[in-house]
């Protein structure tokens, strides 16, 4: 809606612009749009407009289902180039069909990707030359002024058409343009042209919620609808079969909300352009290619428009100094390998007191011993798990730091060279022993969904497991029977949500899960550090999506025979989120044994801290409960 | 169809926004640039006073009971969609807030258009005789008593738009296809609205292009489709309801009662294993009409009849529509190739 009055807001100014002095807009054609404009405008247009028809391919895109109807596209060369919505062909079909203007139906190949603006060139080999569309500028577009969005997806004889104004130029992270008139499958594909028949940009799904292919999809009939301009230099790289993605700078910002936050770099990776560039943490990023950023969405949408390959020139405050680097962007950066120094952790009262340390991990190498409390790292104070936490998120792997514990009265400074984060279980680690207790009922408000909670009595904070059973469980005493002497040896907080429907879990359930969870988090006692949700089968495929629903939330995944979701194979590890993953295999079953093997190697390729164990089924308690009280671990 | 009340008030307010400031940029587009032409305020005053209110059943299953209409005689006649809402004892408010009871004359319901007669003398009206027909880009006006928010003498809602392509109706309603499925008038003004069905769309002038149908959505693209059925249509069924000829079949597509099969062509396809299985042909059957006529395993069918075959089981919908004793024209990729080859199964 807010869109729409900002779109009223600026179609009345231009009534009252055209009333008032219609000769100082002249440059653009700031008219309403009469019957014959439209026609002409169309003519003009409509021979570069083709149809695409496939055969072949998957059957849903993104929950959406593919349909047989003819899709559009839009020739962008004389001997054959036609460039369309990439959700058009994204079922991957093993046949495509383009069928031009004054032209037999051709088969098409694939030529190159814009990841960014969700575009596919292809080729056909026509008879003669096709029709090319004049382009207009991004540039010399206005708000309010005219704009029809053309698809030929209706009818081969006579595009279907549908006419509006331009409601915002530069959304989606400078990007798109936007509109009021009709965009959807009817004419994704097809082009947004001005009253002269020029084309502004290619209609596409665009969504400022996610960048997958078909995000944006659901929104036809809203008076909303997105177009990305042709840029010349981008459809030239595409011309010569190269594929382009969205350029990224690699930092991570100290954000609370991006339209409130100042850009303050709070990681970036070393491998990241922003490192390569000379970028540090603490900078304040003020300008980028001159345009001035005072909040994070600013550096967003500064950097949205640029590909991969791209130089942006970035200003920036360092120490009260104006400084400025060169970066070149990144298709993308390689996932994050967070730094270990071998020790578990637990709060104290000034600084971190060291539970454990690894032996022959570097804490226990340089000396550092149990009970030890740890107040600086490289000179900085460290105060609680938190702050050790974020300081670790830029110190690289391999690094030697300086690590100052106070043993007894006394301060001392070790010299140590920091590891990858790994998994790994350390041996003997003194239990902390708490109180049996007996479940209690947690409910969230406007949820239907059941979930029972046990949390064993201790004056120290509880690990929390969330575990989703199969989804016909519905006796959370019997589940509490399996796991609750474990529970009471580790001080393990158990959650024992159940699911709406006895067959399966559904992806809606997940925010009533994150919900039950900070429910508790706020009533009991529970570290921060060792929050972890699993389950088994479909239930551990459910973790899977919870996990990364609210990665901060989630230390700890737990798979136990169960594959991970398909959706989870897209996230890898980042400075920000230090999660790490177990999986059980605990079928005897060479089947489930080869998924098992297949997600460890994923989650290790994406610098996940993974464990891999096998134990029969009475074992899955143990296992599980013992790796939580380890899943605080620095 | 249900809306959530939320998309309900979210369309409400949208229509209600958009449809003003049209209404307003309309007017001050054709007063200061075309002075020659009525004003858009105009055009609306002369179109109202034809059109009705409808009232009716439905209320008990949770749908609307209530739709709109228009007069097509200056004694009374009203078109309007055949829907349930005509179930049950039928009021007409008229546009100066009369009310009426209205007699239902007769429904079509392969065009699901009904005539309903109320007692009234010197009434405007749409003339059928008059009526235009509109192109993609033609501007229209949709009069319609949408979500219902006019009562009384308060006047039918109004939207502008253009229209988007003329094309044959492929809609469906639920899971079944709508009966009608002559052309359609596809329109770029969010027209499927509940109550909208039976609202008449107008071009710039006024003259009348056709009717509102009922909410369906796109059997291709499972899109809500917002149409009009054209004018000319609508005035064919009029006359079939007053003549008592309402079992007389449209001239849709019908199925041949004997299609023609793979089996006849001696065609055996690759096994349809996946959603949109490719159709590639697998194996042909020797002596066959196929072997005859050159095809081979592994071709590819890429077209029946000059339409692209989507996978197996389209290439099947396709073969249902033809008849087992007319000539198949296929076209086939094979390799970088492509074969245009006819075919006749049965040869006598």
């Amino acid at each position: 809606m807010t869109a729409q009055k900002i779109f009223m807001a600026g179609a009345v100014s231009v009534i009252f612009w055209l009333g008032l002095s219609l000769s100082l807009v002249a440059q653009v054609a700031v008219e309403l749009p009469t019957q014959s404009a439209i026609r002409s405008a169309l003519a003009k247009v409509k021979p570069a407009i083709v149809q695409i028809e496939t055969i072949g391919g998957r059957d849903s895109i993104g929950g959406t289902r593919v349909t047989n109807q003819p899709k559009t596209g839009l020739v962008v060369g004389r001997d054959g180039w036609v460039i369309t919505a990439s959700f058009n062909l994204a079922h991957e079909p093993t046949t495509i069909f383009v069928r031009a203007a004054n032209e037999q139906r051709l088969p098409a190949t694939v030529v190159s990707k814009d990841h960014s603006r969700k575009l596919t060139l292809l080729k056909i080999e026509p008879s003669r030359s096709l029709a090319e569309p004049e382009l207009v500028g991004r540039n010399q577009l206005a708000v309010g002024q005219a704009a029809i969005a053309i698809g030929r997806s209706l009818d081969w004889q006579n595009p279907n058409v549908s006419v509006g104004i331009v409601s915002a130029l530069r959304r989606i992270w400078d990007r798109a343009i936007q509109t009021d008139a009709g965009v959807s499958p009817h004419n994704f594909g097809g082009p947004l042209i001005d009253l002269n028949g020029r084309v502004m940009g290619v209609l596409v799904p665009m969504s400022p919620q996610g960048d997958e292919v078909s995000d944006g999809t659901e929104w036809y009939d809203s008076g909303i609808g997105f177009a990305v301009p042709l840029e010349p230099a981008a459809l030239q790289q595409m011309l010569n079969g190269k594929s382009l993605w969205r350029g990224q700078l690699g930092v991570t910002f100290k954000e609370t909300d991006g339209y409130a936050s100042s850009p303050v770099i709070a990681a970036c990776p070393g491998n990241s352009p922003a490192a390569r560039s000379g970028l540090q943490v603490g900078d304040e990023i003020k300008q980028i290619d001159g345009v001035p950023t005072s909040l994070v969405n600013q550096v967003r949408h500064a950097l949205g428009a640029h590909y991969a390959g791209e130089e942006v020139t970035i200003s920036f405050l360092r120490d009260d100094e104006m400084l400025s680097a060169k970066a070149t962007l990144a298709k993308d950066i390689e996932p994050w390998r967070h730094a270990m120094l071998g020790l578990l952790a637990q709060p104290a009262e000034n600084g971190v007191r060291i539970r454990h340390v690894f032996p022959q991990g570097p804490a226990a190498i340089a000396g550092i011993q149990v009970d030890d409390r740890l107040v600086a790292i490289n000179g900085k104070p460290i105060a609680s798990q938190e702050a050790l936490e974020l300081e670790l998120m830029n110190i690289a792997v391999d690094s030697v730091i300086a690590v100052s514990v106070l043993r007894g009265e006394q301060e001392r400074v070790f010299e140590l060279s920091v590891v990858a984060l790994s998994a790994e279980k350390s041996a003997d680690v003194t239990r902390q022993a708490a109180d049996a207790s007996k479940l209690v009922p947690l409910t969230v408000a406007e949820s239907p969904n059941l979930c029972h909670g046990y949390f064993p009595k201790s004056d120290r904070p509880s690990a929390l497991l969330m575990w989703l059973g199969e989804p016909g469980e519905r006796d959370p005493e019997a589940t509490l029977t399996r796991w609750q002497a474990w529970c009471d040896a580790t001080n393990t907080a158990l959650l024992i949500p159940q699911s709406l429907n006895e067959k399966r879990w559904t992806r809606d359930e997940i925010e009533f899960l994150n919900k039950v969870t900070e429910q508790a988090r706020q009533q009991y006692n529970i570290d921060p550090f060792r929050i972890a949700v699993g389950g088994q089968t479909t239930g551990g495929t459910m973790a899977s999506l919870v996990a990364m629903s609210q990665r901060a939330t989630w230390r700890g995944l737990i798979l136990i025979n169960a594959p991970a979701a398909t959706r989870v194979a897209q996230f890898q590890s980042e400075p920000k989120q230090r999660q790490m993953v177990l999986i059980v295999d605990a079928a005897a079953e060479e089947k489930i044994a080869q998924q098992m093997e297949r997600w460890t190697k994923h989650f290790e390729d994406q610098m996940f801290p993974v464990t891999l164990l096998e134990t029969d089924p009475s074992g899955i308690p143990e296992i599980v409960t013992q790796w939580l009280a380890q899943l605080a671990r620095f | 169809m249900f809306y959530t009340s939320n998309q309900k008030i979210q369309r409400l307010l949208r229509f209600g926004v958009a449809g003003c400031l049209s209404a307003a940029m309309w007017c001050m587009g054709e007063v200061h640039l075309r002075g020659q032409t009525l004003s858009l305020p105009d055009v609306i005053e002369s179109v109202q006073p034809k059109m009705v209110k409808i009232f009716g059943g439905g209320g008990l299953r949770r749908l609307e009971s209530w739709q709109t209409g228009f007069f097509v005689s200056n004694d009374g006649l009203i078109v309007t969609v055949w829907s349930y809402v005509l179930d049950s004892e039928t009021t007409v408010v008229l546009a100066d807030g009369r009310r009426a009871t209205a007699e239902l004359l007769g429904y079509h319901p392969q065009y699901e258009l009904a005539l309903l007669k109320v007692d009234v003398q010197d009434q405007p009206f749409f003339n059928p005789d008059l009526s235009v027909k509109g192109v993609p880009g033609t501007t229209v006006l949709a009069f319609s008593n949408l979500y219902g928010v006019a009562n009384g003498n308060e006047q039918c809602s109004v939207q502008s738009g253009v229209v988007s392509a003329v094309v044959p109706l492929n809609a469906r309603r639920g899971n079944r296809r709508t009966s009608y499925q002559g052309p359609a008038i596809i329109v770029d003004a969010i027209t499927n609205n509940p109550g909208a069905a039976g609202g008449a769309v107008t071009n710039r002038q006024g003259q009348w292009l056709g009717l509102i149908g009922r909410e369906s959505r796109s059997a291709e693209s499972d899109l809500w489709l917002n149409y009009a059925i054209p004018a000319a249509q609508v005035t064919m069924a009029m006359d079939l309801i007053l003549a008592g000829k309402t079992n007389e079949n449209l001239s849709v597509d019908r199925e041949p009662t004997e299609p023609i099969t793979l089996e006849l062509m001696g065609l055996v396809m690759v096994p349809n294993v996946v959603a949109r299985t490719p159709p590639f042909i697998d194996q042909v059957t020797t002596g066959s009409a196929a072997e005859r006529s050159g095809l081979q395993k592994d071709d590819l069918i890429v077209e029946v009849g000059g339409k692209v075959t989507t996978s197996f089981k389209d290439l099947q919908n396709r073969l249902r529509q033809i008849d087992r004793d007319s000539q198949v024209t296929l076209m086939i990729q094979r390799g970088d190739q492509f074969i245009n080859v006819t075919l006749q199964a049965n040869q006598r």
